[in-house]
């Protein structure tokens, strides 16, 4: 019974022009999306490379020099962009891919895309993802706003109830239906972005796309079918078709127009981060501070690179400078980005109620384009350069200290560059992005359940008449 | 087979039908006459359990439909006054539907053919979308789908309403073919002449009440539209 | 007057509608106070500037009191700039959340200081904020619809049409009751404006160019609605049709525009000047320093007389390689600008067919928060690091001791003035695009057949 109701509501929905229209047009959009997307991230994926290899080899093909003035120059780490980014783009054009390994100081990456916009931006970036979480859910709603309410107008209802039908078996066949017709518009650019993930994927890693694929096809099943059922549940509570749409055109509203605003001003204010300047200046403090005791127990004196700090100890006291600031850049980013984290999970939370809110972050999550995911990216970048920092001041202890006053005469060449690998990094594995992403998949989840139960509750009450 | 035992609806202070003690034996078909409000309707949508009583029971099958909504509407089919259908699916297509859900089986072409066949529907027009039915040839469909049931009961509320009087003829015909067949038929109406030639009995209901019954055949169409009138106060 | 009285009562009776406007008066009075709280957090961070800069400069006047040169002091010394914001900058915060508004500089290459980006969590910045501009621009359509979509066919399906068409002032009727819907939305959305440009002293001019925005908008949805309200559908089909042109004048079109302009005009110098720059400054310690110095009295004349450099280090040769680093990607600065300017311009040009886009870009030149206010900043801060160098070179060139006294002529930035101008181009295109379209709903009033459609 259910797929005979199943059946024969998507035979109408075919015939009276909505699944073709409606959903044509989402079909071309998420076409034109993917194709804009695959065409964007070959592109960079070739300048980046090209990037990353003449920067390494600019390392390598220093002359000889002081080592110090080699860790200065120091070399650029550029992020990968993950290849699901074809589908979800998520902070990427907020937050730029190079980060400059130098001495002394922890970068954040330079160049944000954000700061070359015009305002045209904050209108959005198409991309299959955005279309999905937008789009996606109207879609559900002009395919099943009267599945119950015009029924009832019609009289058509009554006449089913009047044949016994149980009213789960009607909820089943209609969401079956619209399950049916989103399944068929999407199945062609599913294919396509499928294939794309596949064949774009780096050698080595096409099994962690194809699992990062599946994990963002779940998300959006969710996602999609949560509205399912909140559409037919509010057409079934509704008396007519009329009151139907205007209710879930305000939830489509408030969910996908408005929350998103709202909920980041509200974890910006439940969550305040300090501005660039109050945070460099909290660094510089916390610093100071640390380098100072540092060269106090060590060499007795603040005075940096004075005279109580013989040339014979200057590679020693760089290392050890450098050591003392390690903690104080996990301390000072850290408490930055966990307050940023902190702050996407309120939002992710709110998802139970507000679905866009955790969908959005569990596909960022899925597609590596989340900030968990930049943050273990600057974090690598970090660690490779407080490589080069302790590769070069052991160079210089081993070799330029012993020269004692002649310490700046020191050059080092080749055999030191070479020693330092080059930057190499990968991106976390499709379980690590779900063990990041459980909140929103949980809220995804508890979003479907009280979607479905909504939908049980308006069917089993609703009236015939 | 159909019986309303003291059977009450109530809408806040108003009363749309007091107390009624109605009984529909398998091969009668019992008229309620009334005007506009007088609870005929609501009588109809108790039965179906679209509304719930206030007080008292709708039987079917000697079973209380609020007990069993599901299993007494096995025993029975409903014909509204306006029978509407999927108007983008064609004539057979809505039989094919309809015969599904409430057989929970599809019946093959042959069988539709032969049902709508039976209800004297023009067989150019089966394959047509229903949007270009008229009322008639709609209430020929949705009879067909009653017969599809082979139910025990029918409830039918206005069926000719609106019908000419050759389309009301041939739907007499139908009913009492169904009636002779042992169909128990409990329909509503206004026309005191389809009352008079197709009941076997009448209900005359005013303000909610069943003020009268009598048999059909007991009464002249002239009588019977004195009585009428006159618990009309007209 | 009766009429209007009476017309007002139909729309106090409906519950939907009373919703609508009592909401759309709440989100535009959240919009505002969010923005004018936002405004004043921004005048606070710059407010704690001032005293932060005493302290810095005190600590570094007490540990160089006595210097040769001035490079050290120099070196260390930061200088705050900031960019307030005007005083409409709460309507529209437009690129204020993501561009910084206070940056640090010090008398080291500029190119390498200035594209240091603001800290902002990106996941959190990703949907916009959360003003007046995204009240109007995204929310006002939705509430013209809603009031507004079934003004024909709500009278054509309670039968109430054809008795309403016989009417001799029918044309009247219907002005009224389009007009007064729409009176009653501007004012839901002006009232709270104009209650907020008052409280932050906003230019009388500027407060009339934001209704004028507004005003015009509101009226181009209105003509929207009216033109599809005027068909013969139903109200359902009204309501879908008229929410599709939302999703594709306000969402999807838009995002298609910019996906288009990134593409057509790619912005890569940002990235290379930043890498060539600083590859000619790490480089410049193999150069020969009297090649380096040759390179810059070339380009700086005034000071090609002072002394020749002393073996060993001299801040005034560090000082000379990072500027040379600097002009070493002017063309690609030059570049990297006409290329945000050219987004700038496509982007306004969208505006012409695309009023959400219009509206966005006239209220963020009203409110000084777009591009080139962004860009103009930059130019003040290039201008003040400009100052800063000059009064360091008088030292370092001129062989001047750096003490006490000389903390106290540090240069001191001078914000710019907020440029508060009227697109007029822009607000006269989205004017005359209102009012056809409106135009064109309202005549089709005329046509309307109550024997059709239903």
């Amino acid at each position: 019974m259910i797929l005979t109701i199943a059946k024969r509501d998507l035979l109408e929905r075919w015939r009276d022009g909505r699944l073709i229209w409606a959903g044509g047009v989402v079909l071309l959009l998420l076409l034109t999306a993917l194709g804009v997307g695959y065409g964007h991230r070959q592109e960079a994926r070739a300048e980046q490379r090209a990037a990353q290899t003449s920067d390494y080899a600019d390392w390598l093909k220093q002359p000889r020099r002081h080592p110090h003035d080699a860790a200065h120059q120091g070399m650029h780490a550029f992020k990968p962009d993950a290849v699901l980014s074809i589908l979800d783009p998520g902070i990427n054009p907020y937050i730029g891919s190079t980060i400059w390994l130098q001495a002394h100081r922890q970068s954040e990456v330079m160049f944000r895309p954000a700061q070359d916009a015009t305002g045209l931006q904050r209108f959005g970036d198409l991309s299959v993802g955005w279309i999905l979480q937008v789009l996606g859910p109207l879609l559900v709603i002009v395919l099943g706003f009267n599945a119950f309410a015009g029924e009832r107008e019609q009289g058509i209802l009554r006449q089913t109830l009047s044949l016994g039908v149980p009213a789960p078996s009607l909820l089943w066949g209609k969401a079956l239906a619209i399950g049916f017709g989103l399944c068929a518009l999407m199945l062609p650019a599913a294919v396509l972005s499928a294939g794309a993930v596949l064949v774009g994927a780096e050698a080595g890693t096409v099994a962690d796309a194809g699992w990062r694929f599946a994990l963002l096809a779940a998300g959006y099943f969710l996602y999609l079918a949560a509205f399912v059922f909140v559409t037919l549940g509010v057409s079934a509570a509704s008396s007519t078709s009329r009151v139907a749409i205007t209710v879930l055109l305000a939830v489509w509203i408030v969910n996908v127009v408005i929350a998103p605003r709202v909920m980041s001003e509200f974890s910006r204010r439940w969550y305040p981060t300090p501005t660039r300047l109050e945070f460099n200046s909290a660094l510089s403090a916390d610093l100071k501070r640390t380098s100072d005791q540092t060269w106090q127990t060590n060499f007795g004196t603040t005075e940096r690179w004075g005279r109580d700090v013989p040339l014979s100890k200057w590679g020693l006291a760089l290392r050890l400078d450098d050591h003392a600031s390690y903690a104080v850049y996990d301390r000072n980013f850290g408490r930055l980005w966990d307050t940023w984290q902190r702050q996407q999970a309120l939002q992710e939370w709110s998802g139970a109620l507000l679905p866009l809110l955790s969908m959005r972050a569990f596909s960022m999550g899925a597609a590596g384009t989340d900030f968990a995911h930049h943050r273990d990216f600057t974090t690598a970048a970090e660690r490779h350069r407080r490589l080069i920092q302790d590769a070069v001041s052991d160079d210089l202890v081993k070799h330029a200290d012993t020269l004692g006053g002649q310490h700046f005469a020191y050059q080092s060449g080749p055999e030191l560059w070479q020693s330092v690998p080059a930057f190499a990094y990968h991106a976390p594995s499709p379980q690590w992005a779900l063990a990041q992403s459980w909140r929103s998949l949980l809220c995804l989840s508890i979003a479907l359940g009280i979607s479905l139960t909504f939908s049980w509750l308006s069917v089993a009450r609703q009236r015939a008449l | 087979m159909l019986e309303a035992i003291g059977l009450t609806k109530l809408y806040g202070q108003h009363t749309a039908l007091d107390r009624l003690d109605l009984k529909v034996n398998p091969g009668e078909i019992f008229c309620l006459l009334g005007a506009n409000g007088a609870g005929k309707t609501t009588t109809i949508n108790l039965f179906l359990n679209f509304i719930a009583p206030s007080a008292g029971t709708a039987r079917i099958n000697g079973v209380d439909v609020a007990r069993d909504p599901l299993g007494t509407k096995q025993d029975v089919a409903y014909i509204p006054e306006q029978v509407s259908l999927y108007g983008t699916l064609s004539g057979v297509e809505n039989l094919r539907y309809f015969s599904a859900l409430a057989l929970n089986r599809h019946l093959p072409r042959p069988r539709l053919l032969e049902l709508l066949e039976q209800v004297g529907l023009d067989t150019h027009a089966i394959d047509k979308p229903v949007s270009a039915y008229s009322k008639g040839m709609r209430q020929k469909v949705w009879i067909a789908v009653a017969l599809a049931k082979e139910v025990k009961a029918l409830l039918l509320d206005e069926p000719t309403s609106g019908l000419d009087p050759h389309a009301a003829n041939e739907f007499s015909g139908l009913l009492t073919r169904a009636s002779q067949s042992g169909v128990a038929v409990l329909t509503t109406t206004h026309d005191l002449f389809h009352a008079k030639h197709t009941g076997t009995r009448i209900g005359i209901m005013k303000r909610g009440r069943l003020v009268e019954s009598l048999d059909s055949a007991q009464i002249s169409d002239v009588d019977l539209q004195k009585l009428y009138l006159a618990h009309m106060g007209a | 007057m009766k009429w209007l009285i009476f017309e007002w009562r139909l729309i106090a009776r409906s519950r939907l509608s009373v919703a609508a406007l009592l909401l759309l008066l709440l989100l535009t009075s959240l919009a505002v106070w969010s923005g004018l709280h936002e405004t004043a957090r921004q005048r606070d961070t710059i407010a704690r500037l001032a005293p932060l800069h005493q302290q810095d400069v005190a600590a570094l006047a007490a540990r160089y009191p006595n210097s040769a040169d001035a490079g050290s002091p120099a070196y260390y010394t930061f200088y705050n700039t900031w960019d307030p914001p005007s005083q409409a900058a709460f309507l529209a915060l437009g690129l204020r959340d993501v561009a910084p508004y206070v940056l640090r500089v010090r008398a080291l290459g500029l190119q390498a200081q200035l594209y240091e980006g603001e800290s902002f969590n990106p996941e959190v910045a990703l949907p916009g904020r959360f003003d007046f501009a995204f009240v109007l621009i995204y929310l006002t359509p939705l509430f013209a619809i809603a009031l507004l979509h079934d003004v024909v066919s709500a009278e054509r399906e309670s039968g109430r049409l054809r008795l309403l068409q016989a009417m001799p002032s029918t044309r009247q009727l219907w002005r009224r009751r389009i007009g007064l819907r729409y009176a009653l939305l501007l004012a839901c959305l002006v009232v709270p404006a104009v209650v907020g440009a008052v409280s932050s002293q906003t230019l009388p001019a500027v407060v009339l160019a934001v209704l004028a925005v507004s005003a015009a908008y509101l009226a181009f949805w209105v003509g929207v609605t009216v033109l599809v309200a005027t068909s013969t559908w139903r109200s359902v089909a009204n309501a879908t049709a008229l929410m599709g042109v939302w999703a594709a004048l306000v969402l999807v079109l838009p995002t298609l525009a910019n996906m288009v302009l990134v593409r057509a005009i790619p912005v890569h110098q940002g990235v290379d000047l930043m890498l060539k720059q600083r590859q000619v400054v790490h480089g410049a310690w193999e150069v020969p320093r009297e090649e380096t110095m040759g390179k810059f009295y070339a380009g700086h004349p005034a000071w090609k007389d002072s002394a020749p450099l002393p073996a060993g280090f001299h801040y005034k040769w560090y000082f000379a390689f990072h500027q040379l680093g600097d002009e070493s990607v002017a063309d690609q600065v030059r570049e990297y600008r006409d290329g945000l300017l050219a987004r700038q311009d496509w982007s306004d040009r969208l505006g012409w067919i695309l009023p959400g886009v219009a509206a966005q870009s006239v209220l963020h030149r009203l409110a000084d928060t777009d591009l080139p206010a962004q860009l103009a900043y930059q130019d003040r801060i290039a201008a003040f690091h400009g100052d800063v160098r000059r009064f360091y070179y008088g030292y370092l060139f001129n062989g001047r001791p750096f003490g006490t006294a000389d903390f106290a002529k540090l240069p001191a930035f001078t914000p710019r003035p907020a440029a508060m101008t009227v697109p007029w181009t822009g607000l006269l295109v989205l004017l005359a695009v209102a009012a056809l379209t409106l135009g064109a709903g309202m005549m089709r009033f005329a046509r309307i057949n109550p024997e059709r459609g239903g």
